[in-house]
């Protein structure tokens, strides 16, 4: 497997681990977001690049309702640009996928697994463009997120995970 | 359902164990039947909280999660120290590539030690 390859494997594990379809009693614009994220599916499915990306702009180009908890937008927000960024990365474009990385941790950076997405997507961007200790720094930002995660869902003590905290 | 459980055994075991340890004196006359009866139902329920105890501890975390998580570690270590290969000797790329490593291994070590192995 390509080193590449190994990347893409990290996003679309990680990718995975974030999906998610709406649930009752989530407001309209997450059910509208949900409902453009399985439209760009379907544009992908069908080779139509630019229409998938057209899908998942318009996901961020809405206003978001000020009932709308900062935790869920931040999340749909998040995901919606390492959607973006992969497909910019996919297209070779890794100036744009930095700027939709850029966008995505302007929300916030907790410790989870969209900031981590964000943070992959952006050390692919960085090497694609020659930095290769800036792609290093943010692979292990993301590295060290999914440590966090590790150790919480383990139960261990701070002290039984290597490393600083992220 | 558990948890539950737990507390209504360690509240049975509070009140048995104040009484448990009360004086008894030794003009007091031999525990009666009943008294018997609730010694041995407070043992059991010693025992039984040791049980829950134990297996508290050894409660099987989420593999699909935890293996997720650790091959993400792992393969964001090899990624990162595949960088490293390229760079000037002393890098700071070379420090994130030892640390990378180490959270790799821990993190194989830790899941296999609660019962998620690497497959």
């Amino acid at each position: 497997m390509t080193a590449r390859g190994l990347t893409l494997v990290a996003l679309t594990a990680l990718a995975l681990g974030c999906s998610k379809a709406p649930r009752d009693g989530e407001g309209p614009w997450i059910a509208e977001a949900a409902r453009r994220h399985a439209l760009a599916d379907e544009r992908l499915a069908a080779g139509d690049r630019p229409a998938a990306r057209a899908e998942l702009l318009a996901v961020v180009g809405a206003s978001v309702p000020t009932d709308v908890p900062d935790a869920d937008s931040r999340g749909v927000l998040q995901d919606t640009y390492f959607r973006l960024a992969k497909l910019d990365l996919d297209a070779r474009d890794p100036r744009a996928a930095l700027a939709d990385t850029d966008l995505g941790l302007s929300y916030g950076k907790p410790a989870d697994l969209f900031v981590a997405n964000l943070l992959i997507a952006r050390g692919a961007a960085h090497e694609a463009l020659g930095n290769a200790p800036a792609a290093a720094e943010a692979y292990h930002q993301a590295l060290a997120i999914n440590d966090r995660l590790l150790a919480e869902t383990l139960g261990d003590k701070a002290d039984d995970v290597p490393g600083e905290a992220p | 359902m558990i948890r539950r459980v737990a507390i209504a055994a360690l509240l049975l075991a509070g009140c048995a164990s104040a009484r448990h340890e009360g004086p008894q004196g030794p003009g007091e006359p031999p525990p009666s039947s009943g008294e018997q009866d609730a010694e041995r139902a407070y043992d059991e329920l010693r025992r039984l909280d040791a049980d829950l105890l134990r297996s508290d501890a050894q409660v099987t975390p989420d593999c699909q999660r935890v293996d997720q998580l650790r091959d993400n570690i792992c393969a964001l270590a090899a990624r990162i120290c595949q960088i490293e290969e390229r760079q000037p000797a002393g890098s700071v790329v070379s420090a994130h590539c030892a640390d990378s490593k180490a959270r790799c291994k821990s993190a194989i070590e830790r899941a296999q030690a609660r019962g998620c192995p690497k497959k």
